[in-house]
């Protein structure tokens, strides 16, 4: 799955220390995720979504290796 | 709110440090001493003190962090026990006989030590492997 946080965290203006914070987690998971080696579960990728001001589904895409 | 699956707090994995160190000193001692190369003392303390250390929780204890010790919990027992089995065969059961012997094995103590000592370390591997292009 990929990711589009990197681009809504520099568009609001947030490091990854600080999102990690708002979201209750390790800035290593912010890292993790942004580098694709870790999905989040469907409450961090909504909290996440909320805190960045968009729709789930507008930061995060299915891959075609998702459905295999 | 998701609530941790880790019983201990951050803070005991000094506890188990220091239970490992206690433990090492005392097999040390005890085979100066007298000459008696307990492994299971050894690994007496080196359980202990990794059952802290491993089921402790981390500074920021989060999902990531439960699905990386699960995994490296998974790879670690069948590691361990994969080990423990080959040694059993080769080292203690070489010439058994079905008819007259009995299966000897190592302790449970070792097992466990041996288990969890993977599972930190690999825990720690995938976690760096995770957060290896870390940004500035």
């Amino acid at each position: 799955m990929k990711n589009l946080i990197k681009v809504e965290r520099a568009r609001h203006n947030l490091t990854q220390a600080e999102l990690a914070e708002k979201v209750k987690v390790a800035r290593q998971t912010i890292i993790a995720i942004e580098a694709g080696k870790f999905v989040p579960s469907a409450t961090l990728a909504f909290k996440i979504a909320c805190i960045l001001n968009c729709k789930a589904d507008d930061i995060f895409k299915l891959e075609d290796e998702d459905w295999l | 709110m998701q609530k941790s699956s880790f019983p201990y707090s951050y803070w005991t994995k000094i506890l188990g440090v220091v239970i490992i160190v206690a433990g090492v000193i005392s097999f040390f001692l005890r085979y100066h001493k007298r000459g008696i190369f307990d492994l299971n003392e050894l690994a007496i303390g080196l359980s202990w003190g990794f059952v802290f250390i491993f089921f402790s929780k981390e500074k920021t204890d989060d999902e990531m962090i439960h699905g990386l010790k699960f995994r490296a919990l998974t790879w670690a027992i069948i590691v361990a026990f994969s080990i423990t089995h080959l040694f059993n065969y080769l080292f203690l059961n070489w010439r058994f006989e079905r008819e007259r012997g009995m299966i000897l094995s190592v302790s449970a103590y070792q097992f466990l030590a041996l288990t969890l000592i993977i599972a930190t370390v690999s825990f720690h591997y995938l976690k760096h492997q995770a957060t290896s292009n870390e940004e500035q």
